[in-house]
């Protein structure tokens, strides 16, 4: 009695199981499907269609020297076509959320992602600190904006990116591959030196 | 007469091994501008949609399920503007897909995984140096990505991602969710089919690092383009 109430579910389930999935053989493939049947183009007209195709999209591509984060992996790379000019590990954003207690402010500390370009270059910059620096320092905001600069920070140089985000230098040499920054790339000494000789304004940054 | 028979015999066997021989060069050119000329076809299409994504702002992936094509395996590609920015190998991958549905550029719009990593907190008063070096440092970081999880594409491509199993027990459990999810895909197509819908299914297997890196960054109206 036992064994007919355990095998007669049993065996439905099977054969359910066994049509939904004869069902769905019905229905599927995993092969390509062809594309809508075209009116006859001759060979020559596809293969010039193909080329200049291929001509748009790698006139789409940067010319000369380009820059490429990694901020997964916190990677960057000087690259010209194909060639690795320069890799260089770096910090980019930290992905925290700071609130201000005393407004209704807040800020999420991401690296932002996509397509950008160097819009200037700094010689010994300094850091002009927003009001998040303060907040999460726990200091009050000051009044005299002469109290939020601060120097020997940012390294020698800075590229800045837009929207106050810049590729500069670190003192937290120590946390170069990690995810510790408010946004901005933090890099080494060397390796920045290099890239604000090659980088000039106007060089595209991809950052993903 | 035993001559002529084994002549005969030879050219049987040649015109089994070389079938090409006995059909007409002709046809065999027709057959072969016809291939070329269907490749080119395709090879355009999925050109045109490429250079639709890269003209606009953004990253976007290529998934290329084509194997042996000359690259090697299966890869999925993020690029910009045309240029790869990083490239994943796929360890494994399984297509299951309604009969007609066609790959076009499709923007992403759902990532879901059971575990999805959560945004620390500061509080304010506590700093970077102090948190260096008392070693609390908690930051969203790739380790912290699921290596399980979903991408829903414009509600008709569902890319189930996961990491190679390392172990016995990762191993059995890799291999009863994927029955499982085997199991309700096809219930899932049959639904669909009624509904008037068609859908597809992508299952890849990346290294754990892969999986996370596409987790991390892959971004919500981000476009996909498969290459079958």
């Amino acid at each position: 009695m036992i064994k007919k109430a355990i095998l007669f579910p049993l065996v439905g389930l099977l054969l359910f199981l066994l049509g939904v999935e004869l069902t769905a053989s019905l229905l599927t493939t995993n092969g390509r499907s062809e594309a809508s049947p075209e009116k006859v183009v001759p060979l020559h007209v596809l293969m010039e269609k193909n080329r200049i195709l291929r001509k748009k999209i790698t006139d789409l591509a940067p010319r000369g020297v380009y820059i490429v984060i990694d901020t997964g992996r916190n990677l960057l790379y000087l690259r010209e076509g194909n060639r690795t000019l320069l890799q260089a590990v770096i910090s980019s954003g930290s992905g925290s959320i700071l609130r201000d207690p005393e407004g209704g402010r807040q800020w999420v500390f991401d690296t932002p992602r996509g397509e950008f370009e160097v819009k200037a270059k700094v010689t010994g910059p300094k850091w002009i600190k927003p009001d998040w620096a303060f907040i999460e320092e726990g200091e009050k905001i000051p009044k005299d904006w002469k109290q939020r600069v601060e120097e020997g920070v940012l390294g020698d140089y800075a590229l800045g990116f837009g929207n106050g985000y810049f590729i500069h230098g670190t003192l937290y040499k120590r946390l170069l591959g990690r995810n510790v920054t408010h946004g901005c790339i933090r890099v080494g000494d060397e390796e920045l030196s290099t890239l604000f000789k090659i980088a000039r304004v106007g060089t595209k940054i991809y950052i993903f | 007469m035993k001559k002529i028979a084994r002549l005969f015999k030879l050219l049987l066997l040649l015109g089994l091994i070389f079938p090409s021989l006995g059909t007409d060069p002709k046809i065999s050119a027709e057959e072969d501008l016809r291939q070329r000329m269907k490749a080119l076809r395709e090879g355009n299409l999925l050109l045109e949609a490429e250079r639709r994504l890269a003209s606009k702002k953004g990253s976007y992936l290529v998934l290329d399920l084509r194997r042996n094509s000359g690259e090697g395996s299966a890869k999925l590609a993020i690029k910009n503007r045309g240029i790869v920015l990083r490239e994943l190998s796929l360890l494994r991958y399984s297509l299951r897909k309604s009969k007609g549905f066609v790959f076009e550029p499709m923007a992403l719009a759902q990532k879901g995984t059971f575990f999805p990593p959560k945004r620390k907190e500061i509080k304010p008063g506590k700093t970077d140096g102090a948190e260096e070096s008392s070693g609390e440092l908690d930051f969203l970081e790739l380790k912290d990505m699921p290596t399980s999880y979903k991408l829903v594409f414009s509600e008709t491509l569902f890319v189930s991602v996961g990491a190679a199993p390392q172990d016995l027990p990762s191993k059995v459990f890799h291999t009863v969710r994927s029955v499982v999810r085997h199991i309700f895909h096809s219930l899932v197509l049959i639904w669909s089919h009624i509904k008037g819908k068609e859908v597809a299914f992508i299952e890849i297997t990346l290294a754990k690092e892969d999986a996370q890196a596409l987790y991390w960054s892959s971004e919500i109206g981000m476009n996909i383009l498969v290459i079958q």
